[in-house]
């Protein structure tokens, strides 16, 4: 029987392996390795051609525009065909090719990428509320967002994204500075319990209602960018408090809280591993007493020696086997 | 009773007593045991024939001090960075290599899977696609014309180099 079992095993690799197995093997292949493999047959072009458009990527704007062809013409025909090859996009990543990323680029994406789970992008050539609008009304099976620096959208289609996106569990909005509470109340009760990884970092805009209304539905947060968002005070960081999963918390440069917040981190946020509390300028002794002697699972406390409220001599006594404290300069 | 030794069955029905440290490293076998406990009873694979098991034990046994690698890392994937040892161990005939696959896959030994899956995208790397066909005894079922489309529609794919 054995023998039998062998004889029957096919030599192609497409017809002896199920799909979970052949995704393995292609996940090891380099993107021009998989060019020739979608060639080899129709087979091998149906199962390579999966990982091939997962995460379609390249530096040249002319291969965009091909993607982007290629999808919008499949895209006008899909009353005969089914689409191909957009519903295969999960991962789309322009961090390292801001100059790519332009509202009719991510238009015409988007209407395609119905799939689409991740999308990254940093610093956009030109992003506005419309771009945003096409992945709020298309893309509505996204877990992680990324929208660095981008200056020019604002709560008019943050809100509806977050109205329509409801599986987000990551959502990074660093240095966008037109979008305010409206966006980040709307978030928090649209996505709640889904939210893992939340980051405003520069959001002046940002004030205490967001944290308040966070630290109200977003019971499994993790991660939390709050730095320079200089308009949050105790009141909206003391109610982080009930964000017991929380892990890694940054309020650096929120010249506004004090030793209150520490106490209430203390005395509930027992996973807390890292804390960014640099430039923090009224943060004492007793508040960072406090809450180490809470958070027992505290790796790393990063925290400036200022202005004689926190002696050196103290910061080196609190710095025991585990706990790393990172002094950075004023 | 810990006996700290497990005993299974192959397809052809020969026994192989094998310890149980060894025997975890296929995430079935270790939830089958915590499901029933320990006893003296031979669990039957079916699916894997006795020559592939040997080998499969192989592997588990020269890995049994490996740290489990829950969370995989999706950022870095190369079929490169196979390490001396494992590199012999797959130096085996392509049906042997594809059993291994199989057999991989269904007792659920993620590194085993990794590293025959690595070897597999090995044998395809920087060939044609006439090359693979060659490999792997494959007939071009595409038209000339539905070749031209495919190819044209897969022209942007570039590495990335970052």
């Amino acid at each position: 029987m054995a023998q039998r079992l062998k004889n029957q095993l096919s030599k192609d690799p497409c017809l002896a392996f199920p799909p979970e197995i052949l995704s393995v093997i292609f996940k090891y292949c380099f993107r021009s390795t998989l060019r020739a493999c979608v060639l080899v047959n129709k087979r091998w072009n149906t199962l390579a051609s999966i990982s091939l458009w997962h995460s379609p990527w390249s530096q040249m704007a002319n291969d965009w525009k091909l993607i982007s062809r290629t999808l919008t013409n499949e895209y006008a025909k899909r009353e005969m065909h089914p689409p191909r090859y957009g519903p295969m996009i999960k991962h789309l990543d322009f961090s390292d090719i801001y100059y790519i990323v332009q509202d009719f680029l991510i238009q015409d994406l988007a209407k395609s990428c119905t799939k689409l789970q991740t999308l990254i992008i940093d610093s956009p050539r030109q992003l506005s509320d419309n771009g945003v609008v096409a992945i709020a009304t298309f893309c509505t099976k996204l877990l992680h967002l990324e929208l660095r620096r981008c200056t020019r959208i604002t709560d008019d289609s943050m809100s509806l994204l977050v109205e329509n996106c409801r599986c987000l569990s990551v959502l990074n909005l660093e240095n966008c500075p037109r979008i305010t509470d409206i966006t980040f109340t709307k978030l928090a009760k649209h996505c709640g319990t889904r939210l893992i990884s939340l980051n405003f970092t520069n959001s002046l805009a940002i004030t205490d209602e967001s944290l308040l209304e966070i630290s109200k539905y977003c019971y499994n947060m993790r991660d939390l960018g709050l730095a320079n968002c200089r308009s949050i005070t105790d009141v909206g960081v003391s109610s982080l408090s009930s964000l017991t999963s929380m892990q890694n918390l940054s309020i650096s440069h929120c010249e506004n809280v004090t030793d209150e917040s520490l106490k209430m981190l203390g005395k509930s946020c027992a996973e807390l591993k890292c804390l960014d509390v640099t430039g923090c300028r009224n943060i004492t002794e007793v508040g960072v007493k406090c809450l180490i002697d809470g958070c027992k699972k505290l790796k790393l406390l990063r925290i400036s020696e200022q202005y004689g409220m926190l002696s050196r001599g103290f910061l080196k006594s609190i710095e025991f086997k585990y706990l790393r404290v990172k002094l950075s300069k004023v | 009773m810990t006996t700290g030794k497990i005993k299974l069955t192959s397809s052809e029905g020969t026994e192989f007593v094998i310890d149980k440290d060894v025997g975890e490293k296929s995430i079935l076998l270790k939830n089958m045991l915590e499901d029933v406990g320990e006893n003296d009873m031979a669990i039957p694979l079916p699916n894997v024939t006795g020559p592939i098991l040997t080998k499969v034990i192989e592997y588990c046994t020269h890995h049994r001090d490996d740290p489990v690698i829950t969370q995989d890392d999706d950022s870095k994937k190369t079929s490169d960075d196979i390490d001396e040892w494992d590199s012999e161990f797959c130096k085996v005939d392509q049906g042997t290599l594809f059993e291994l696959i199989l057999a991989a896959n269904y007792l659920d030994i993620k590194p085993l899977l990794d590293l025959t899956c690595k070897t597999v995208a090995n044998m395809i790397k920087g060939k044609s696609p006439e090359e693979i066909r060659k490999t792997f005894n494959i007939t071009n079922d595409f038209t000339p014309e539905e070749e031209m489309q495919v190819k044209h529609e897969n022209e942007w794919c570039e590495e990335r180099t970052t």
